[in-house]
This record gives structure tokens, C-alpha cells and sequence, in this order.
């Protein structure tokens, strides 16, 4: 229904936008001949000499010679792409020089070791433009992607600021390992997160989004690869900037429960079916938990420099509370760089040094918000007569999940990184580029002697780790053009290496809760022998060759090869290299001659690609048989640990390979008034990584980490901006994309392995089942339960088999799929629009064809559970319009009934700015202030939180009791520049 | 062009130097290393193995597949159920599969029963590869491991009846083993033993020892009648002779308490001929934990008893069975817990004594008591059959000892002594026809005895008593949660026959044996299913 709305909407869009336009009358006179030539001298392939005021008109040839009949006196306008258009009164043997259109020069698009002209790409990628990002108060720079690129999906699922990076998925699901998220370059710079940079520095991003082109960075490109592009060193003056604002966030949707009056009642409300137990109080119990939580953001940079030469300083601080009780984040982050030449300008130097610190607190936040919608609304917090808590089965009493538990989490990111760049000749380019990376933390945590019913009399867990990683990468530019033929080519060298370590300590049966996590060691258990304490060391490497070329000729035909050669440590001996590589084309209609006519058409090309990208296993020594100390026991008079393999080793493990096939069409009309992109796409995954069942024996241990089975996506990609009214006061921009992917499970056997489909995720307790199934034929996130079509009077689920036959709950002959919990279709829409001096900008992102399992209404939507719970009103709906309540002899069940269609539209950031303008002598250069929005409003029939859930993994789309609820927040923020 | 030279050579000296790919590998041992350093000071670790892999058959953290053999054969006897109660433990229906004998090929427990058996297996025919390459090996080590491989080839013999035999580490690739049938693996089990047998450690608690060994070897042949296999002799006088020898052997006795081998601190116990240890410190909850009294107890028994640890609930007692002890049979009480949960500690009520109440997991259990009753009764009008939670007697036969952990100490019993006499007993019972004689009862009385405070000539058994129903009981009363239940009802021709509680008909004939488990099916088409069961392509 809402999918139907917006494909509508969209097509209208287009429609209006795609109006046809008139070809005017022709005619001629006098010839007019000459050459055209570049700064250099050389040739100008192809440029267009049309006659002012007229379609007459005709393309220069190899040598850069035309000739055209004019009518006299006629003058010619001489353009080419990448060329400022010239006017000349007609002539012969005309010598006309064209200088190179620097605005255009800078339309470039990142793709990894290098950057082209987005004219000769011949792959799928999008870019955003800072400008375009999303504003107002994001919580994680890739926040400003939401809803921007056709075909990637970025969604905070947390309202929690200590796990603030949202999650992301690009054209599907194509591989069943735990990483399926784009990887990130932050100025040429393969990064793990964006922990380092702030979202006032981002310039720009690109997203490499076909197999084509994300093949370049071979097995770290697999789910696609994010570019960012930030304003680091690249100041012609010196200025100083400052943004910030404060904000206040409250939960995006609550979740209805009965107040203790309404509980009260709820004997009336059922006609009897529920009989509350009133224990006298009114307890607001989401009121104990939530807030409405205050945060502010400040950001101060400073840049100085002459276009070459530059260094800067930035800082940010962001101060987040969270919306329950108790959480909060404070983030610290400093860059500071320089970009300097040398030698004549031949040698680029340029540096970067980045360093974040947070520290945050967490409470018991999963029970604490179970607790704030099941504890019953009369029970008090504390027990009158004993002044301790009140004590719930079942879940903890929220309050004391708040207060009698705290996470302290402190952790810090140094990033430095440098890049030096030797301009050898004038068209070739050596580069060496380092970085090095160590992410801290340290966390401690206390639960006091009241935290829970267990008598473990004070509980502390302190834990830190360090995660290093360095990257050094060699590689060469090449650049030239030789007449109509342009060569760009990069090849280069990349390693990669990781360690981890890591230490944990657990200890409890403290004599005081005054030390929390402090006086370690003060722990009775450790006496006891029950303290925990346990280390770990890993590392891994990835060591890769590289290279692209990029052909084109005349501007017109474009063809892009690239070639990566991975290897990983993580392999056995044998099958360590991987060979990733991909084959693009393109063709540029609107620079072929048939087209001059067409003059509305700025561009139009066509695009096809094919590339090849791999996936390595998650962890290290998989292929290696490792034998590890574990499960004591008693020997010859004492205790002794045993030794044994750790796991099966499958030395044959091997690359899991992705193919691609992209075929695309960009296209630019009317002076880039509408402007969009087509994409169709294909990707098969072969070889997938996974864990099957193996025969015991001969093999050592039931399970083993293999390349079995292939997986399918397919989808399209459309993205549409048009700017439909540009005035002096006024200016609209409107910018719509919309993707759709559909997954299959091709198979999950070969000829040594095979499973025919395995179950995962969980219902929780007390139904207990699986929830996914994946299944040859089927697609990743297909909820597997039971359909219900009714409920009875006894209060069993009627439920239907898959042929329409009735069945029963709990039999596997009638369990089914009941869903996806992957959005097919995700669409965003954005407007932009700028009046004097205003501007407003609107977002809206939405998904659909999808489902969520709302988990709090599976456990927790029947009045079996008893008389000292609360539920959600919910509970007030008879099924399926039926003639019973979930009473009290339904228990929790894994039914469709709790599968909902998640379907959604939101109004996802709405700013309004005003700028002021000021005298060109004036200190003050700039001054913005703004309101904003964001997650502001949500169009859907989901009846949990929010129905953006977790989409990754194999048991994707379920809402969990234990989520922390997304917010939605209202910003005051000013910007002002010196 | 030198710089341009000098820096390509530098890259490809980095070309060179750059492409180890070799990692360190820190916190385990690559099986190279393990190798090359092996020595005999390693032996008792990599042979501790074989007692750590024991635990398997009780003890683990997932409520469906730990302690598998422990709980599936109990779980489908007529001691133990699993009710549903409430809204929880149903889990849509494992336990009442397993209760009323309507398991499938796909249900966890006959999965992970088949691959932690082949798993310790696996382990047994590393050993034997190891020590042999190492050139540590010993002939008690051998015949220690071959007897310990053995024992998991007898839960399979038990269980599945037609498996595999396998006694190779090294095989070829692509090798993939055949199903054998029943008489083979008996045949192999008898022979493994008998041979090993001499060279083993003569007496050693917790260890394949001489007698351990002796007594699994009386289990071979009591079972065989019953598993269709055809022994050389009779069996019955070899049961006889091999309990005869234990017996003779005077090393073991019936203890005076019959709690004794199940205190926390049960290793002591001269009862015990074969036991596996456990212990609350040194095996952590991640580390194969010992749960039964998580599984039974309601989660408020922390505050009757001040435990450490919270509880799950949901095992208990078939009313049929709470109820048929004798009233002055001592073990009754020292098996199960029946009776009011207090708050002793005041923690929860904070007035210490107050009787507790149901949370309740079900609305029908408002306001009631927390008393386990030897009855459970079945809420009126549920489609699935369903109880409350404090109905059913909970199993308290192995202590659980006042500030409890989320593991139990108490090592696990795996045989002992009265189990000895009752395998003479009955062997000479079946050797007389299925008919008691005095002897037989003279046994079973001599561990009757100490279950009553006064042994009168009432509380005995005798010969005219001494039916086939009668010596389950005397079984059950003696040995339940023993492991043990499933094989006695088969050996008495009652296991698909008799009717209890919730398991209200006779089952399939073919349900004396489990399927093999469809997973394994599908990696290994050697396999062949067992009489009766499906298989993955319908075949």
C-alpha cells in the first residue's frame, strides 16, 4: 500500500521533469572552417561549434579541424565537455583556444587510489555532496548518508549514544558472514569506523556501490565501499569556523501500556477475561526510566593556507545524555594536519593526526526497559514495609536495574596517517601513504549488593583491549592523454595487519559497595576460586597487489579494467591468494553526433560492469588445526587442564567470490536541471563461507568452516535530482532515489558438504525456538513459524498449513514461512529550498515489503503471564477480529499474529536555517542558525518502537524486548564563520 | 628518473619482503608446535581429556542439548517429565516429544547425542594416533583409551543400535565410514574391552579403571538379550561372573547413607566404582556446567535453601512414580523434594520463615502457594497439556548444598556397587526364567535394606513379589536420575508397552531405538537409517 504511494510518487516526478522539448528549423549560408586547440596546443577531439541562436552546428575532428556554413556575420560558440565555452565571430582558418573549465575539473569522483572525471566513469557511483548530507544533530557522521544513495541503507537502530554507529546494507545480502557493511576510506584511507571523524569536516562522499568498481579494494570491498572526502588541508585563506547546538531528544515512539489506573480497570475492559491485582500504588513506571535527555555539540576549526600549503586544527566536543536514566556519552575529538609542498611542487606531503576520547556510562538498560512496560503500573518501587526494592519475577524492577547497575566505558582512538606524493613527470605520480590505528577501552562495571535476587553481594567486571592495525600502501598515477585517447592507470602495493589483545576480570562477594570496580581484588570469590579472569592475544594480515586502467577514447567510449590480488593470512598455505578483478564499459551517447541535435541532453551514457570481489572468514586460523588448554579435570591426585583441538581445520578453505553484473545509465538534461541515474544489477556469491555439518567421523568434530553454496541478488537502482526552479530569490531542489533488491538462496551444498537449510536467531524464553530459516529457494531473513488465521475459545492459535490445510502450533509439518525481516524496497526523498535568506530542507526515507517480529508483543501479548504484570494495550485487540482475547490459556507462541508488516515512511530531518549576510570588510563572514528535527515523524502500522530494526545477519527484522529505544530530537544549532 | 629508479626498486624489495602472510598464533598451540614438543609430561593433560569429555553425558549451558545422554534417557521413561507450565517449557514440544515417544530424526537431542558421542570418539582415536607418533605410548594408556572408546561405542550401541565403528585418526580424504550393525559394534565393544581389560590400572576413582571396566563390561552382556544381539555362552552366567567380581573383590560397599555418593563432596565415597568429576571451582559455568538443579528447582528455592545461584524449573517427578514408594522408603526423601518453599533468608519477603507464593508463570496460579506436589494437575480447557509451577516433586537426589553456584561439586555417578547387585540380581532372575529366586531377592534386599529405618520382614521383597513390574520399581526407587531409566524399561520388554502420566499409549516397536539424526544423514550417505524412521530423501 505505502510501497504502491510512493513508486507513484516517484513516477510522477520524473514524468513532470522528463518533458520534451521542441527542435527548431535549420538552415545555412556561408562555410566557416578553423581548428580547435587546448592550452597545451593539442587538439580538441569532438568539441561542438554550433551557430548562436541555432542548432546548426557540427563536432570537430581528430586534428581538431571543423567547418561549418554559417549565415554571415553569424557567430560560432565553440563547446566542449571540460572546456569553458568559447564565442567567436565565424571566419576561415579560424584558431581558437579553449581553456580547461576548472569548475568542471573539480566534478570528480573518488574510486579508490585516484580519483577521474565523472564523465569517463564507467561505474556505479554516488556521490553526496556536503552540501546534500543530511543536517541537524547526527549522532555518527554516516547519520548524513540516511536516505541520500539509491541502493544503500543506513539505519540507527539504537537510541543508546555508547552504540551510536548505525548500521548499513548495500544491495542486499550477499554473504552469510557477520560482516555485511561497505567498508569506509576516509581520505584515501581504509578506516574501521568513523570514530575519528567529525561530521563538520566531511567535504563530500562517494559510494562505490557496483562489484566493478569496489573490485579495486578486492576483498575490503565486498559490501561496497564508503569515500569519504573531508576538508582537511585544503584551505586558500584563513578562516575560523564555529558549529553548534544543543538538542533534546525523547523516545520516537512509546510503546502504549496501561497506566495503574487503566490496570484497575482492566477486569471491565476484558468483560472479565483478565483480573488485575491491584497492589495499591501508581507506579509510572517509563516515566522512573526515561527522560527527556539534553545533549550539546560543539565544533571549532581552524584553517589556514594558500591553496598548497595548509594546516588546520579541528575540535569537537559532544556531550549526549541518554533518554534512560543513567547513559550518557562524552566524545572529545581533535585533528590536527598539514598539506605542504616541496621541491618545485613536485613533492605533496600531507599529514593527519587524529586522537578521540569518550567516557559514558551505561545501566542495565535491556532489563530496565522490559521492566518499565511489564511491571504492574499499582506495584511501588519500593517495598513499604521493608524500604528495599519491590521484587518482580520474570524481569528486574526497572529501577533498580538503573540504579544498582553502571557501566563506566571509557575508550580512545589514535589515528595517525601520512601521505607523501612525488609528481614524477606530468603524468606520472608516486605515492606512499601510511596509517596507523590503536583503539583503546577500558571499561569497569559495578552491580551492587541490591542489583538482583542472586546473592552474589556485589559484582565487578573491569575489561580493556587494545586493537592495533597499520596500513602501508605504495602506489603509482598515470595520466595521459595521447589525442583522443586518455589512459589513467594506478597500480600499487597494500598491507594490512591487525592485532588484538585483550584482558577481562570478573569478581563478586565484595565486604563494601563503596570501591565498585576499584579494589578488584577485594572479591571474596577470588578466595573462592570463582573469580574470572582470562587474556587473549590475535592477529592477522592482508597483503594485496593492485592496479586499474582506464581507457577512453574521444571522450565517448570508455573502458575501465582493474585487477587485485588479496592474500590472507586467514587461509591455508594453499589458497591464500585471491584473484579479484572487474571489466567496466561505457558509452557516451550524448557525445555521439546523433545527439548534437538533442540539445537538452547534457549527458546521457550507458554503462555496463562486471567485477569480482572476495570475502575472508571473520576470524583468524581457520584453516589451521590449533590445539588449546580448556575443561580441567582430575588426574593422578590432582587438577590438571586437558588439551585438545580447538577446532576442525579445513586447510582447503578458500576466498568466497561475489560476481557482479552492473548496466547503468546516467544522464544530465537542461543544464543539469534534472539529473539521475538507472541502475540494474545482478551479484551471485559463490563459494560462500559458513559453518556445515560434517560427518563424525572421519572428521574430528560435528561442524567445519567451509565454501559451500551461492546466494543471489538482484535489484534496480533509481536516482533523480532536479533543481525545477532556480531564481535569484529562490531555488528548489528535489532529489528522490528509490532501490529495490530481491534475495534467493541459490543453494547451500556441494558435493562434499551439504545441508539443506539451517535454523537460526531466537525467540527468547519461554517459547524457545528458532525464528529464521535459510533455505535453498528462499531468501536471508525469512521469519520460519507458524501462520495463525484466528485464535480459539481455549485460547489456541488456529493455525494454517501451507497448502490452506488447518495445522497446529509446535508441529514442524505445519510450521512455514511467515515473512522477511529484509526491506525489499528502501526509498528516500530529499527537498531542498533556499528563499532569500532561508533555506529549509525536508527529508524523508522509507522501506517496505518487509516484516518484524515484535518480540515484546510474542512474550508479553497474553494474560497467561499473570496478574503482576503489565501489558501492552494491544492486548485489547481480539485477534483477527475474533470473538476471543489472548487470555489465559494462550501462552507466548512463535505466530504470525506477531509478524508485522514494517513498512514505513518517515519524516527523517526537517531544517529550517536562516543566514545573514554581512559586509565584505566584515570580520564576521558567515552566520547560520538553524532548527532541526530529526526522526522527526513516522508513517507506519508497526505498533513496536520503531519499525528501523536490525536488518543484518541471518535473523534480521526482530524488534527485541531488549532494544533501547530510538529517539527522535529537536535542534538549536548556529554556525558562524571568521 | 634515478628517484623514479630508486623508488621502484624499493618497492620491490617491499614486494619481496611483503608478502609473508605467516601469523603468529598466541593464546593456542598450532598443531605443529603441539607435535614437535610433545613429551611425556603432556600425557596426563591430553589423556584428562577422555574424563573431561565424560561430563558430555550430564553437564552444559544449553537447555537443549546439554546433558544429553542424562536427560534423554530419563526424559522418555516414566520417572522424569517435563511439563509445560505456563507459558514456559513447552518449547514447542522437545520435552512431550520426547515424554509421549513422538521424537523426529530433527530434534536436538537425538542430534547432539550421536555427535558428542563420535566426538569423544574422535578424541579417543586422536589419542591413540598421538601417543603412538609421540612415541609415549604405554600399554595401560592404550588399554585405558581403548576401554574409554568403548564406553561411547556402548551409548551409541545403546541408543542407535547400527552406527558406524570407527578406530582410525588419519583416514584418507573423502573418506567417509559405514553404518555397521548392532551385532558388529556389540562384537567390537566385547572385544575392545576383554583385551584391554588385563593391562588397565588396577583401582583409580574417576578413571577407566579394572573394575570400572568390569562393570561396563556386566552391562554388555545384561543388555544384549534385549538389543537382539547373539552371544558366545550365556550371558546372564557372564554377568554373573564379571559382578562376582567386583563383588569378590571387596573394594567397594554399600554405603550406610544412601545420600552418601550424591553429597557435593561425593568423591570419597566407597560406593562409587566409577564416577566423573566435577567441581563448582575449577569447571566454570561456561566450561560444561553441571545444571540439573537449575533445571528442576523453581527459581525461588534461592531463598528456601540460600543459594548463590537462581533456578529454571521445570523437570520433576511423574505423579505415578512420587507415588509409589513405600511411605517408610527413606529414598524417597533423599530423591526428591516435595513441600512449601519458605523465605529462610528474608531476602525476598524480608520477614525470614514466610511461606512463598507463585509468581505466577500462569494467571491460574494466582495467589496459590509454592508447594510441589507429588500431583500435577493439568489446567482445564489448554490445547497443549499444561501445569503450573510449583506441581511435581523436584529432583534433589544429588545435594544441593546451601550457597550453590550455577554448577554443582557433586561429581557425577556413573556406576556403582548396588548397581552391581542388581545386575546379579536380575541376571539370575532372567538366567531362572524371568522367576526370582531367593538369591535374587537376598541381593536386591541387601540394598533395600538401608532405605528403611527399621528393616522389617515387611519392608523385604520376596520371592513371591519379585515380578517383572516389581523389579522396575525396586529399579526406579533405587536408581532414578541415573542415567539409566530407558535401558531398564526395554530390558523389561515395557519401554514401548507401558503407559504413564502424559505418555498415555504404547509407542512404536522401533522406538527402542533413536534415529539417526538427519543432519548426519545428509553429510554422510553411508549412513543408513534405522528400521521404522525417515530419511532425507524419503527413501
Amino acid at each position: 500500500m505505502n510501497t504502491n504511494k510512493l513508486i507513484k510518487a516517484f513516477t510522477a516526478l520524473a514524468g513532470v521533469l522528463l518533458m520534451l522539448s521542441s527542435v527548431p528549423a535549420f538552415a545555412q549560408k556561408s562555410l566557416s572552417t578553423g581548428a580547435i586547440l587546448d592550452e597545451q596546443g593539442n587538439p580538441v577531439i569532438e568539441a561542438a561549434v554550433i551557430e548562436s541562436g541555432t542548432t546548426n552546428g557540427t563536432l570537430t575532428n581528430a586534428e581538431g579541424n571543423f567547418s561549418l556554413y554559417v549565415n554571415s556575420g553569424a557567430t560560432l560558440e565553440i563547446s566542449c565537455i571540460g572546456y569553458v565555452t568559447e564565442k567567436v565571430k565565424a571566419g576561415t582558418d579560424l584558431n581558437i583556444v579553449l581553456k580547461e573549465d576548472r569548475k568542471y575539473l573539480e566534478e570528480v569522483v573518488v574510486v579508490g587510489y585516484g580519483s577521474i572525471r565523472r564523465s569517463t566513469l564507467a561505474n556505479s557511483v554516488a556521490t553526496v555532496k556536503n552540501e546534500d548530507l543530511v543536517q541537524g544533530a547526527v549522532v555518527n557522521p554516516l547519520q548524513m548518508l540516511q536516505g541520500k544513495v539509491a541502493g544503500l541503507s543506513v539505519g540507527l537502530t539504537s537510541g543508546d549514544p555508547n552504540s551510536d554507529d548505525p548500521q548499513m546494507m548495500l544491495r542486499g545480502v550477499s554473504t552469510l558472514l557477520c560482516n555485511q557493511e561497505p567498508i569506509i576510506v576516509v581520505d584515501g584511507v581504509i578506516v574501521g569506523n568513523m570514530n575519528n571523524v567529525s561530521p563538520d569536516e566531511i567535504e563530500s562522499v562517494d559510494v562505490l556501490k557496483d562489484g566493478a568498481a569496489a573490485a579495486i579494494y578486492g576483498t575490503k570491498g565486498n559490501n561496497g565501499v564508503i569515500i569519504i572526502t573531508t576538508k582537511r588541508g585544503k584551505a586558500d585563506h584563513a578562516s575560523i569556523s564555529y558549529h553548534g547546538y544543543v538538542a533534546a531528544e525523547s523516545i520516537s515512539h512509546k510503546v502504549e501500556v496501561f497506566s495503574a489506573d487503566e490496570y484497575r480497570n482492566l477486569y471491565q475492559l476484558t468483560d472479565g477475561a483478565f483480573t488485575p491485582l491491584d497492589n495499591g500504588a501508581s507506579t509510572d513506571w517509563m516515566g522512573e526510566v526515561f527522560r527527556t535527555a539534553f545533549n550539546h555539540y560543539h565544533n571549532l576549526s581552524l584553517n589556514s593556507g594558500d591553496g598548497k600549503n595548509s594546516y588546520y586544527v579541528n575540535g569537537t566536543v559532544n556531550c549526549r545524555d541518554g533518554i534512560m536514566k543513567g547513559s550518557g556519552l562524552d566524545k572529545y575529538q581533535v585533528s590536527t594536519g598539514f598539506n605542504h609542498f616541496f621541491f618545485h611542487d613536485k613533492l605533496q606531503v600531507s599529514t593527519n593526526l587524529s586522537y578521540v576520547t569518550a567516557t559514558g556510562t551505561q545501566v542495565s538498560e535491556e532489563s530496565a526497559y522490559l521492566g518499565s512496560r511489564i511491571a504492574n503500573p499499582t506495584s511501588p518501587v519500593y517495598n513499604p514495609s521493608t524500604g528495599a526494592y519491590s521484587i518482580f519475577a520474570e524481569v528486574p524492577n526497572p529501577v533498580r536495574s538503573i540504579k544498582e547497575f553502571r557501566e563506566d566505558i571509557n575508550w580512545h582512538n589514535v589515528d595517525i596517517s601520512g601521505k607523501a606524493s612525488y609528481a614524477a613527470t606530468d603524468y606520472l605520480t608516486l605515492n606512499a601513504q601510511g596509517r596507523f590505528t590503536q583503539f583503546s577501552h577500558f571499561n569497569g562495571s559495578y552491580a551492587t549488593k541490591y542489583f538482583d535476587e542472586n546473592n552474589y553481594n556485589g559484582q565487578a567486571w573491569r575489561n580493556t583491549s587494545a586493537n592495533k592495525s597499520g596500513t602501508l600502501e605504495l602506489y603509482g598515477q598515470f595520466s595521459k592523454r595521447y589525442g583522443r585517447h586518455d589512459i589513467v592507470a594506478v597500480a600499487g602495493y597494500s598491507y594490512y595487519s591487525y592485532v588484538s589483545e585483550n584482558l577481562y576480570t570478573y569478581n563478586y562477594d565484595f565486604p563494601t559497595d563503596a570501591f565498585e570496580y576499584n579494589n578488584m581484588g577485594l572479591g571474596l570469590a577470588l578466595k573462592d576460586g570463582n573469580a574470572t579472569m582470562s587474556t587473549g592475544k590475535t592477529e592477522n594480515k592482508l597483503i594485496s597487489f593492485f592496479s586499474r586502467v582506464n581507457y577512453s577514447y574521444a571522450d565517448k567510449y570508455i573502458l575501465a579494467l582493474s585487477l587485485r590480488e588479496d592474500g590472507s593470512s586467514k587461509f591455508g598455505p594453499d589458497h591464500r591468494w585471491g584473484t579479484f578483478y572487474s571489466i567496466s564499459g561505457a558509452w557516451r551517447i550524448s557525445q555521439e553526433g546523433f545527439m548534437q541535435d538533442i540539445s537538452w541532453f547534457d549527458e546521457l551514457k550507458l554503462k555496463l560492469s562486471y567485477g569480482v570481489t572476495g570475502v575472508e572468514p571473520y576470524a583468524a586460523y581457520l584453516s589451521k588445526q590449533t590445539y588449546s588448554y580448556g575443561s580441567p579435570t582430575y588426574m593422578d591426585g590432582k587438577w590438571i587442564y586437558t588439551i585438545s583441538p580447538t577446532a576442525v581445520a579445513n586447510p582447503d578453505l578458500k576466498w568466497e567470490e561475489k560476481h557482479e553484473l552492473d548496466l547503468g545509465i546516467d544522464f544530465s538534461m537542461w543544464n543539469r536541471t534534472l539529473s539521475g541515474s538507472f541502475d540494474l544489477y545482478s551479484r551471485k556469491t559463490k563459494d560462500l563461507l559458513y559453518t556445515y555439518s560434517v560427518p563424525v567421523p572421519p572428521n574430528l568434530a560435528s561442524t567445519i568452516y567451509a565454501n559451500v553454496g551461492s546466494i543471489a541478488n538482484n535489484g534496480v537502482e533509481i536516482q533523480l535530482s532536479g533543481t525545477p526552479i532556480k531564481t535569484s530569490d529562490l531555488s528548489v531542489n528535489i532529489s528522490g532515489n528509490v532501490s529495490y533488491n530481491t534475495n534467493k538462496i541459490l543453494s547451500l551444498s556441494n558435493e562434499k558438504y551439504s545441508r539443506d537449510y539451517m535454523e537460526v536467531g531466537n525467540t527468547g524464553s519461554p517459547v524457545q525456538k528458532t525464528t529464521h530459516i535459510v533455505k535453498e529457494g528462499g531468501a536471508v531473513g525469512d521469519f520460519y513459524g507458524w501462520k495463525s488465521t484466528g485464535i480459539k475459545k481455549n485460547g489456541a492459535w488456529i493455525v494454517e498449513n501451507e497448502d490452506g490445510s488447518s495445522g497446529s502450533y509446535g508441529s514442524d509439518a505445519s510450521r512455514r514461512v511467515i515473512g522477511n525481516g529484509i526491506p525489499k524496497i528502501f526509498a528516500g526523498l530529499s527537498l531542498n529550498a533556499a528563499y532569500k535568506n532561508f533555506d529549509l530542507s525536508l527529508n524523508f526515507r522509507g522501506a517496505f515489503c518487509y516484516q518484524i517480529l515484535n518480540q515484546y508483543r510474542m512474550l508479553w501479548e497474553t494474560f497467561q503471564r499473570g496478574q503482576q504484570y503489565n501489558y501492552p494495550k494491544t492486548i485489547l485487540d481480539k485477534p483477527y477480529g475474533g470473538n476471543y482475547y489472548i487470555g489465559a490459556n494462550t501462552s507466548p507462541s512463535y505466530v504470525s499474529y506477531f509478524v508485522e508488516d514494517g513498512d514505513y515512511v518517515k519524516l527523517d530531518n526537517l531544517t529550517l536555517g536562516y543566514n545573514f549576510h554581512f559586509r565584505s570588510d566584515s570580520d564576521i563572514k558567515s552566520l547560520r542558525v538553524y532548527v532541526s528535527a530529526m526522526n522527526f515523524f513516522t508513517f507506519t502500522g508497526y505498533k513496536g518502537i520503531d519499525p528501523e530494526v536490525d536488518f543484518t545477519g541471518l535473523a534480521p527484522g526482530i524488534e527485541y524486548t531488549s532494544r533501547y529505544p530510538t529517539t527522535k530530537t529537536a535542534s538549536l544549532g548556529v554556525k558562524l564563520g571568521f | 628518473m634515478k628517484k623514479i629508479l630508486t623508488f621502484l626498486l624499493a618497492v620491490s624489495i617491499a614486494f619481496v619482503s611483503c608478502t609473508n602472510l605467516d601469523e603468529t598464533v598466541y593464546s593456542t598451540m598450532t598443531a605443529e608446535e603441539y607435535y614437535a614438543n610433545f613429551s611425556d609430561s603432556d600425557v596426563p593433560a591430553a589423556l584428562g581429556k577422555l574424563y573431561s569429555d565424560l561430563r558430555l553425558l550430564y553437564a552444559g549451558n544449553d537447555v537443549h542439548t546439554h546433558g544429553c545422554w542424562l536427560y534423554t534417557n530419563e526424559e522418555v521413561g516414566d520417572i522424569w517429565v517435563t511439563p509445560k507450565r505456563g507459558g514456559a517449557w513447552y518449547d514447542t514440544g522437545i520435552y512431550y516429544r520426547l515424554n509421549k515417544h513422538r521424537w523426529d530424526y530433527d530434534d536436538a537431542h537425538i542430534l547432539n547425542n550421536w555427535r558428542k558421542a563420535y566426538e569423544c570418539i574422535n578424541d579417543c582415536n586422536r589419542l591413540l594416533y598421538e601417543f603412538e607418533s609421540a612415541g609415549v605410548s604405554k600399554a595401560s594408556m592404550t588399554a585405558e583409551i581403548r576401554v574409554a572408546r568403548a564406553f561411547w561405542y556402548f551409548v551409541l550401541c545403546d541408543m542407535y543400535g547400527n552406527v558406524p565403528i570407527e578406530t582410525k585418526y588419519d583416514v584418507p580424504d573423502g573418506y567417509l565410514p559405514e553404518t555397521a550393525s548392532r551385532q558388529e559394534v556389540f562384537d567390537f565393544i566385547i572385544k575392545e574391552l576383554t583385551e584391554s581389560r588385563p593391562d588397565l590400572i588396577r583401582k583409580e576413582y574417576g578413571r577407566w579403571d579394572y573394575y570400572a571396566t568390569t562393570c561396563l563390561l556386566a552391562k554388555m552382556y545384561l543388555n544384549a538379550a534385549s538389543w537382539g544381539v547373539s552371544v558366545e555362552g550365556n550371558a546372564w552366567t557372564k554377568v554373573v561372573e564379571y559382578c562376582d567380581e567386583i563383588i569378590e573383590s571387596k573394594n567397594y560397599i554399600i554405603e550406610p547413607d544412601y545420600k552418601a555418593p550424591f553429597v557435593t563432596e561425593n568423591e570419597n565415597s566407597k560406593e562409587i566404582i566409577m564416577g566423573v568429576v566435577n567441581d563448582e571451582v575449577y569447571n566454570s559455568y561456561d566450561d560444561l556446567p553441571w545444571t540439573l538443579h537449575l533445571c528442576t528447582m523453581h527459581w525461588k528455592y534461592c531463598y528456601h535453601a540460600n543459594t548463590v545461584t537462581q533456578f529454571w524449573g521445570g523437570c520433576c517427578a511423574t505423579p505415578e512414580f512420587a507415588y509409589s514408594y513405600d511411605p517408610d522408603d527413606l529414598r524417597y526423601g533423599k530423591s526428591w523434594f516435595e513441600g512449601q518453599l519458605y523465605d529462610n533468608t528474608g531476602a525476598y519477603t524480608g520477614v525470614i520463615g514466610s511461606p512463598l507464593y507463585c509468581d505466577p508463570w500462569d494467571s491460574r496460579d494466582e495467589g496459590k502457594l509454592l508447594c510441589h506436589t507429588k500431583d500435577i494437575p493439568l489446567f482445564e480447557g489448554d490445547d497443549i497439556e499444561t501445569t503450573g509451577e510449583a506441581s511435581g516433586v523436584r529432583m534433589l537426589k544429588y545435594e544441593i548444598k546451601e550457597g550453590c553456584l550455577n554448577r554443582l561439586s557433586n561429581d557425577f555417578v556413573l556406576f556403582r556397587y548396588p548397581d552391581v547387585l542388581f545386575m546379579k540380581a536380575e541376571a539370575l532372575y532372567w538366567n531362572n526364567g524371568g522367576t526370582a529366586t531367593q538369591e535374587v531377592c537376598d541381593l536386591i534386599n541387601s540394598v533395600r535394606e538401608r532405605a528403611f529405618t527399621n528393616f522389617t520382614e515387611d519392608k523385604k521383597v520376596h520371592v513371591g513379589e519379585l515380578d517383572d513390574d516389581r523389579f522396575l520399581q525396586e529399579y526406579g526407587w533405587e536408581f532414578c536420575t541415573e542415567g539409566w531409566r530407558r535401558e531398564q524399561l526395554i530390558r523389561f520388554g515395557q519401554f514401548t508397552t507401558k503407559t504413564w502420566f502424559l505418555h498415555d499409549s504404547p509407542s512404536e516397536d522401533y522406538r527402542k531405538l533413536f534415529p539417526v539424526p538427519r543432519a548426519e544423514l545428509l553429510a554422510n550417505s553411508k549412513l543408513s537409517q534405522n528400521p521404522g524412521y525417515p530419511t532425507p530423501n524419503g527413501d
